[in-house]
Formats: C-alpha cells, sequence, structure tokens
C-alpha cells in the first residue's frame, strides 16, 4: 500500500526524529560508559552506571523501537520498497542487527546499574565492573553508517527489485 | 583496447537479465566479513570471552562476589 504524500510526509518526519535521536542519545550513552572506563572516583562510577541504564530503558530502545517500525512503514509505503534496493535491504539489516545487540545488552546495564546502586558495594567493586564501550562503539558506527546510507542511496537494485521494475514497465 | 562485452552484461543493457551486485556492496561485505574475523580473533586472543571480558560475566553480581573473594 502506497501512502499518501501527508502520510508519508508525517512518518518520514517521525522516522527522521526517532532515528537521528537514536544516535544522539548513543553519543550521550558512550559519555557516559567512556566515564566508567577513565574514571576511578566512586561517585562519578555510580552516577555513570545509574545514567546508563536510564537512557537505555527510557531513550534508547523506545527509539530504537520506533526507528525500526518507521523504517518498514516509509519502506513498505513508498516507491523504494523493502527488498528492491541493496542500500534498503542493508540499511535495515544494520538496524535490525543493532536493535537485537541493544536488547541483549539491557540486562547487562541493568545488572551494572543494580551493582552500582548498591550501598554496599565498595569503591574497588564499582572501578572492577565491566564497561559495555565496545558495542557503545560499534553501535554508534553503525547507526552512522546507516545514516550515510540513507543520504547518498546509493544506486543498485536487488533481483527482487529488477523483476518488480521489469513487471511495472510491462505493464 | 575496449573490454569484450560478456553476454550477461549484453543482456543485463538490453534489461534482459538482472543486474549484478554492485561493487560498493561488495566491498562493504568484505570489510564488514574482516571486521568481525579481526573481532573474533581479537576476542579469542585476550581472553576467550565474548565482547574481550568487557561487558560479560561481571554484571552478574554472583559472579562480581566470586572475582572479589578470589
Amino acid at each position: 500500500m502506497r501512502l499518501r504524500s501527508g502520510q508519508r510526509k508525517l512518518v518520514l518526519s517521525v522516522h527522521l526524529f526517532v532515528s537521528v535521536g537514536w544516535i544522539g542519545a548513543v553519543a550521550a550513552y558512550l559519555a557516559l560508559d567512556a566515564a566508567t572506563v577513565t574514571s576511578s572516583d566512586p561517585n562519578v562510577l555510580r552516577a555513570a552506571y545509574l545514567g546508563m541504564d536510564l537512557i537505555v530503558q527510557t531513550v534508547i530502545v523506545p527509539l530504537a523501537v520506533a526507528t525500526l517500525v518507521t523504517a518498514i512503514v516509509i519502506s513498505l509505503g513508498t516507491r523504494w520498497g523493502l527488498f528492491r534496493h541493496y542500500w534498503v535491504v542493508i540499511s535495515l539489516l544494520l538496524t535490525v542487527v543493532a536493535t537485537a545487540v541493544l536488547l541483549t545488552e539491557i540486562r547487562t546495564v541493568d545488572a551494572l546499574a543494580r551493582i552500582a546502586a548498591d550501598p554496599s558495594t565498595t569503591p574497588t567493586e564499582l572501578a572492577a565492573l565491566n564497561s559495555t564501550l565496545v558495542h557503545s562503539i560499534g553501535g554508534l558506527a553503525v547507526l552512522v553508517a546507516v545514516l550515510v546510507l540513507n543520504v547518498y542511496k546509493p544506486r543498485g537494485l536487488t533481483r527482487h527489485g529488477w523483476r518488480k521494475q521489469s513487471r511495472s514497465d510491462r505493464t | 583496447m575496449p573490454r569484450p562485452v560478456g553476454s550477461h552484461e549484453r543482456r543485463e543493457a538490453m534489461g534482459e537479465a538482472p543486474p549484478r551486485m554492485p561493487r560498493w556492496v561488495k566491498v562493504s561485505v568484505l570489510v564488514v566479513l574482516v571486521i568481525a574475523v579481526f573481532l573474533v580473533l581479537a576476542m579469542l586472543v585476550v581472553d576467550g570471552e565474548h565482547g574481550a571480558g568487557l561487558h560479560t560475566g561481571a554484571a552478574d553480581p554472583a559472579v562480581l562476589a566470586t572475582t572479589m573473594a578470589i
């Protein structure tokens, strides 16, 4: 089903808002994540782990899910389709992978925050807690790659897209 | 000297054959594969734990307690 012009603009606006917001939220998370690696101050560590958990639960996860949903709606509702162009397929794949990794990471971040929030956790234990920095940097790189793909829209029809186009050319 | 045009290229140009995978897709897939292999090797070399031991294990309070006890 094709979206009408007004509907397309509305979904596109929401998609831009949530997807760019996702990148911004990951950048904020990354700053806190970096603090857990670079700082040895117990107060900074406690605040960073709690802030990371809050950002993931209330901002990053909702924005990631919203990005995935709006991306699928736009793809299916416009001429781009979901599997017709390589750049759309790759963007979708990367978004699905990023969301899946994020969802598996929630438990880790939550556990880290619970340990950090526990008053009985000593400064030595806090400093020994692990970081999610590798995933944060990797996640941000993937999101930027998707952004670049969406802006440049490099050419390339998939076999499915070519078949669809040939059929519509004939009709 | 111009490169001889293959039968697939000819059919592709005529719109009779599906287009081949673009070069940018092949290069991107190759780069992702190289990074993935590098990361897997790095994990194996560092400590055999996923994520180079950066985000597993110690997130579990029980594991943390054990680590602290040791």
